[in-house]
């Protein structure tokens, strides 16, 4: 009986024809080394193509962006949201004590979260 | 009709650059290496683009990045390699489990390391086949070899590569 030897990683690699392919699954189902041999190139196959996708350094491609924001940008955006959020709802009930230190910064707060100051600026149509 | 199959330098560089970056380094397992074929690549990428005849655009581009690659070698042949880098910069932006990620590191050097030890025949098959992506035809055309040669050098090459992982 002849073996399938490289039609094999043919066979992995979607190369076979219909044909090809039937004439392998008949061999397969009888030739028990034919099998090991797949298993093994099989494994080779995955391990290859399980490696990690590198980025190019930074600069080196022209026109190659970023496709998404890295998580300590993402981090970054969502505690500054948090922190305005935050001082425009959080505060609540007035409070009579006044801290000098976030005072200006809860003003900028109001300022910007403020529908009617932004519509005076322009900010908004 | 219109339609112009000739593809802008920017165009190949944004599409092609990455994968042309993963071909050297993964025959080479040197970022530096890879990064100076990348801008190789490129240059003559730029001078060809203006004699392009419409074709395999993939064998054409693969024909160049080989030919670089070997140009490359032959070039540095004095100079020492580094066998594998300690840089993993490139492993991925995504945070994991630290432990998966030392794993898939670890993993990634063996592979990389069983990877150079190929013959180089072999080893340039295997990586335009499960690292580039590149279809049996495709490869034969940017080598120069029949495509029952591409699919044997595939198949020894991943057998060799077996052989050393286990």
């Amino acid at each position: 009986m002849t073996h399938l030897g490289d039609l094999l990683s043919a066979l992995l690699d979607g190369e076979l024809d219909s044909a090809g392919r039937r004439n392998a699954a008949v061999h397969l189902k009888e030739c028990e080394p034919c099998r090991l041999e797949l298993a093994r190139v099989e494994s080779a196959r995955g391990a290859l193509r399980g490696l990690p996708v590198l980025e190019a350094p930074p600069g080196l491609i022209p026109g190659a962006r970023r496709r998404f924001l890295s998580p300590a940008w993402i981090s970054a955006i969502a505690a500054s949201v948090a922190l305005v959020v935050g001082l425009v709802i959080g505060p609540g009930a007035p409070d009579a004590t006044v801290q000098l230190d976030t005072l200006g910064d809860q003003h900028n707060a109001r300022v910007v979260g403020d529908p009617g100051i932004a519509t005076f600026r322009g900010d908004q149509p | 009709m219109g339609e112009d199959p000739t593809p802008s330098w920017e165009e190949v560089a944004r599409h092609h650059g990455r994968k042309i970056y993963n071909f050297a380094y993964r025959l080479t397992g040197n970022p530096d290496d890879a990064r100076d074929l990348v801008q190789e690549v490129l240059l003559r990428v730029r001078r060809g683009l203006e004699s392009y005849t419409p074709q395999s655009f993939e064998g054409w581009l693969w024909r160049i990045t080989r030919n670089a690659f070997l140009d490359e070698v032959r070039r540095r042949k004095r100079r020492p390699s580094v066998p594998l880098p300690d840089d993993d910069r490139g492993v991925g932006e995504a945070s994991p489990a630290p432990e998966d990620v030392l794993a898939s590191i670890r993993l990634g050097e063996d592979v990389q390391r069983a990877l150079l030890e190929l013959p180089y025949d072999f080893r340039e098959a295997v990586v335009l086949c499960d690292i580039v992506g590149l279809a049996y035809e495709e490869i034969a055309e940017a080598v120069g070899i029949p495509v029952g040669t591409v699919r044997s050098r595939i198949h020894r090459g991943r057998a060799m590569l077996r052989k050393r992982l286990s």
